[in-house]
């Protein structure tokens, strides 16, 4: 697709103070309707030479809505009379300063098929506008207004950031307000440029775009699913990822062949920037056909530039292939010639490798293939090479910087602190060791924060989390025959590995919880929560037991999720306390009585006395010395078990023995005696 | 714009007078409920609901058995003694009664989890005065995350409807307050965009039979343009991480700055990871 950057007006209603737009007063201010016909003809006959050629118009200026609604009808018109058989392979869209849209543009700009409009917005005083803080003022209003208006029609806008010298010391609060200003986040942050006398007040150097950049990207980056429309981030990422492969003129090293700028008198230019900078003039369309002028000789140069910069300024750079040199009217700008890269590839380099790099663990390396050189035009473009080797993301080695990878625990809390633990001795061997943990219920509670934890989230659809599983397919063969060094082992820490638990929190009492519970000279907790019925144990037997305690002088707490059903006669904590502080409140306790569940696992970080019931899992695998595990003999059809390795039963279905499954085959006074002797111990 | 849902005082005459449009008829007595209730949908009208406000707190309202399946907004200060309304409970979650109770007290964070809890849809209603923001945040948690069954908790639950990443959420319609949804109408028939606008006199139209195509209404199109005027006045909110989701509601006076800001703040990441949640649940 060919771009025309339709310069039909160079009148504007605004005088934006970092206008850089050398070309002005020029004595044809609007395109005459005769010029205006003879560019939908010129248009015709390079569609008609290009059966499978397409060409987007987009209406610039100055301010097109100038131009008044006839002046686009009138444009239509030509196109209809002129474009018949190749109407159908022109599209437009518009840049525009809104201010002037009325209802009266409704109706041609949809017949043009325009739906979006890019448009630019500053809330500093005195910026846009047409002068002074008064006309900023009116002009943001009327700006306001038009917005209403267009998105009452079913027309979306993004916007075009202008970063000047005044902006450059609030970079998050503009982008905050920018990004709340518009409905989609639809925002991208632009240097300001200048041919020549660069103003003081306003103009930035390469190096300060970088830096205003990198502040709000580091922002961006953790929550860029809330902004999903800010560039030049998306774009970027996605291009080093690899899910996009567009990149902007500036960086095509293509421009020669894509973009051509068409100004009121019929001039033609390199691009809009180049109208607007006097530089680069192609002939004039009154004058020559299309194919002549994107075959003018200064083209040619423009078509040799990559090759130049590849061996010369641009020379064993590794973002070359995102880059090309930058934008050829920048280096001209600085340097009088073309053939040397732009100064702002520096917001390229510099960026990635001083905040996007350090920020995201992806590591650009370029393609190797020299597929990735820009194509060179010819007549037959489909023939030449245009796709270009997608740069991969490389996941860190064990002290590298690359990606860090998704991780995902099984449901249920069971493992948490043994993830937790596996991951804290990972990042003590190497503090620059990051996962990202798939976001499960209940694991976020507990684990931000975490030192090992990059981000808890959900991974994008391309990439499979690790499993944090004990068997199946996948499932190492040269594990230890303990859960903690399975897990271990499928997270990369050498084992066998000190089973270590770990939260990512100082406990702390809450005085008011503290005061509240009625606590007695010893206390025993009790915990029947499981995540599946599998695991649980009889209310009715709870009860007993805890009548027992009772009655024996200790004071007996429940304390669980709200999926287990209350133990009367208890003194209930169920669903009162954040899991944080049922982590916490726990080590105040002597004994926990549990099933297989996390609080067997709060009891071992605290060095607790337990007694844990175990059924369906096995107490060797699971469990921990210095507990006192009290194993059900199994009767049912799965005497290995019915949940963990190899079990291929479903959790959260019950057991289909129902009340008499192994859980329920526990004696309350073998239970008790269990409790007195690890008391006791 | 779409057809608006009429805001409206019981009134015979005016509901007479009103055609095409649903209905939210605002009652100043419980005795008007079933009977208004009845009128609108006599006539074949749209009843979206029956609004009204009670300075009783709710242990102090009889419920009455005629309520049954007409949709009420009750609007009350305060739940009152738990006790006085433990035994009547079941009876209002039957009833299809969403309790409105003002966010501002903290026992009402409380009442508003009880009642979800039993089964009783409750909406919080931000006023000038701020909120207990810690325990709005739990609140949120538990309307949002709670796993046990309960009834929606306003208006966090139409934000996890509505949330959809990057857009604006305004939930004024919780409240009949979204001039794209809600008109409000006097007795005499003159219609305001709001119902703040209604008590000031600032009305779009001396009558609803005058009132045409709302989106034509130089008021009304002021009106779009309010949210967005202030980012043109340096406001402290336009700036805030939570403006998506709260467009002001906290605190559109950017007085209870930063309490507001990080509840703000706090509700957008719990939507971010309810919206999570449920994807991964898909």
């Amino acid at each position: 697709m060919k771009t025309i950057i339709f310069k039909a007006t160079d009148i504007c209603n605004s005088n934006c103070i970092y206008c850089h737009a050398v070309r002005k007063n020029q004595s044809v201010k609007t395109m005459p309707l005769e010029i205006l016909e003879r560019f939908f003809e010129r248009i015709n006959a390079f569609l008609t030479e290009r059966p499978e050629e397409t060409l987007k118009i987009i209406w610039h200026g100055g301010e097109p809505l100038t131009l008044g609604p006839d002046y686009f009808y009138k444009a239509l018109a030509f196109k209809d009379a002129h474009c018949r058989e190749t109407g159908p392979r022109i599209s437009f869209d518009m840049q525009s300063n809104l201010t002037l849209f009325s209802k009266e543009y409704v109706d041609v700009l949809q017949k043009m098929g325009i739906k979006n409009f890019g448009t630019s917005f500053e809330l500093l005083p005195g910026v846009r506008g047409s002068g002074g803080k008064t006309g900023s003022d009116s002009y943001n209003r009327q700006f306001i207004r038009a917005l209403s208006l267009l998105e009452e029609e079913g027309f979306s806008w993004g916007i075009i950031y202008v970063v000047t010298k005044l902006a450059l010391n609030r970079p998050i609060e503009l982008f905050r307000t920018l990004t709340n200003f518009v409905p989609s986040t639809s925002v991208m942050f632009n240097p300001v440029t200048f041919l020549k006398d660069k103003p003081g007040q306003v103009a930035i150097t390469p190096e300060e775009f970088v830096d205003f950049l990198g502040e709000i990207f580091t922002e961006w980056w953790p929550k860029r699913e809330r902004y999903p429309g800010v560039d030049p981030f998306k774009s970027l990422v996605d291009n080093l990822l690899g899910v996009s492969e567009a990149l902007l003129c500036t960086d095509s090293g293509r421009c020669a062949d894509t973009h051509l700028c068409v100004s009121p008198d019929g001039t033609a230019w390199q691009c809009g920037r180049s109208s607007d900078w006097d530089l680069m003039r192609h002939g004039s369309i009154v004058e020559s056909p299309l194919a002549d002028i994107l075959n003018h000789p200064q083209r040619e140069a423009l078509r040799k530039r990559p090759a130049v910069l590849k061996e010369g300024d641009c020379s064993g750079c590794r973002f070359w292939g995102i880059c090309h040199g930058g934008c050829p009217l920048d280096a001209l700008a600085e340097t009088g010639s073309i053939l040397h890269k732009s100064p702002w590839c520096w917001t390229k380099k510099g960026f990635i490798e001083k905040y996007l790099e350090p920020a995201t663990g992806i590591t650009y390396r370029p393609a190797e293939s020299p597929a990735q050189e820009p194509a060179r035009a010819s007549e037959d473009e489909k023939s030449l090479p245009r796709a270009r080797p997608r740069p991969r993301m490389f996941p860190a080695a064990a002290g590298g910087s690359g990606e860090p990878p998704w991780i995902g625990p099984i449901p249920g809390m069971d493992d948490v602190l043994m993830v937790s633990g596996i991951l804290q001795q990972i990042v003590e061997k190497n503090p620059s060791r990051r996962f990202k943990l798939v976001n499960k219920a209940g694991y976020r509670d507990i684990l931000s924060g975490h030192p090992a934890i990059a981000e808890i989230g959900l991974p994008p659809r391309t990439i499979d989390p690790v499993p944090l599983d004990y068997g199946g397919n996948g499932a190492p063969s040269s594990c230890q025959e303990r859960a903690y060094q399975v897990l271990a082992e499928r997270l990369g820490l050498e084992t066998p590995a000190a089973e270590t638990l770990f939260v990512p929190f100082k406990f702390e009492d809450d005085p008011y919880l503290m005061k509240f519970i009625p606590w007695k000279a010893r206390n025993i907790i009790i915990c029947p929560n499981c995540e599946t019925p599998r695991k649980q144990m009889n209310t009715l037997i709870w009860e007993k037991l805890s009548q027992k305690l009772i009655e024996a002088g200790f004071g007996v707490m429940q304390l669980a999720g709200m999926k287990s059903g209350h133990v009367r006669g208890v003194y209930s904590l169920q669903g009162l306390i954040h899991v944080r502080q049922v982590i916490s409140v726990i080590r105040h306790f002597d004994l926990v009585i549990t099933t297989h569940n996390l609080f067997m696992q709060i009891a071992r970080l605290h060095k607790i006395p337990a007694v844990v019931l175990w059924g369906p899992t096995d107490h060797r695998f699971f469990g921990y010395q210095g507990h006192h595990h009290l194993q059900s003999r199994r009767t049912c059809p799965s005497p290995e078990g019915c949940i963990g390795r190899r079990a291929g039963h479903i959790p959260a279905a019950a057991c289909p023995m129902g009340d008499s499954h192994c859980m329920n085959r526990f004696e309350v006074e073998t239970i008790y005696q269990a409790a007195q002797e690890a008391l006791n111990r | 714009m779409k057809t608006p849902t009429l805001v409206c005082p019981y009134s015979r005459p005016l509901l007479d007078r009103i055609a095409g449009y649903a209905m939210v008829v605002r009652v100043d007595r419980f005795a008007d409920i079933s009977r208004a209730a009845d009128e609108v949908r006599s006539a074949g009208k749209t009843l979206q609901c029956v609004l009204v406000e009670s300075e009783m707190p709710l242990n102090a309202i009889d419920f009455q058995k005629d309520w049954q399946g007409i949709p009420i907004a009750l609007s009350v200060p305060a739940m009152g003694a738990f006790r006085e309304i433990a035994d009547r409970v079941r009876q209002l979650a039957d009833l299809k009664v969403h309790v409105y109770l003002p966010a501002a007290k903290r026992e009402n964070l409380t009442a508003s989890r009880m009642l979800a809890s039993l089964d009783v849809t409750c909406c919080l209603v931000f006023d000038s005065a701020p909120p207990h923001w810690e325990a709005l945040a739990d609140l949120m948690t538990y309307a949002l995350f709670g796993s046990n069954p309960h009834a929606p908790v306003e208006p966090f639950n139409y934000l996890a409807e509505h949330y959809r990443a990057g857009a604006d959420i305004d939930w004024g319609a919780v409240y009949f307050d979204d001039s794209a949804e809600f008109l409000h109408l006097d007795a005499d028939g003159r219609v305001a965009l709001s119902w703040r606008e209604l008590c000031c006199g600032a009305f779009i139209a001396e009558d609803i039979s005058l009132l045409g195509d709302p989106s034509e209404n130089a008021l009304y199109r002021n009106s779009l343009n309010t949210r967005r005027a202030l980012f043109l006045n340096g406001h402290p909110c336009i700036a805030c991480e939570g403006w998506k989701v709260c467009l002001g509601r906290f605190g559109a006076d950017g007085k209870h700055r930063p309490g507001c800001a990080a509840s703000a703040a706090d509700l957008l990441g719990e939507l971010e990871h309810y919206r999570n949640q449920q994807l991964e649940r898909a």
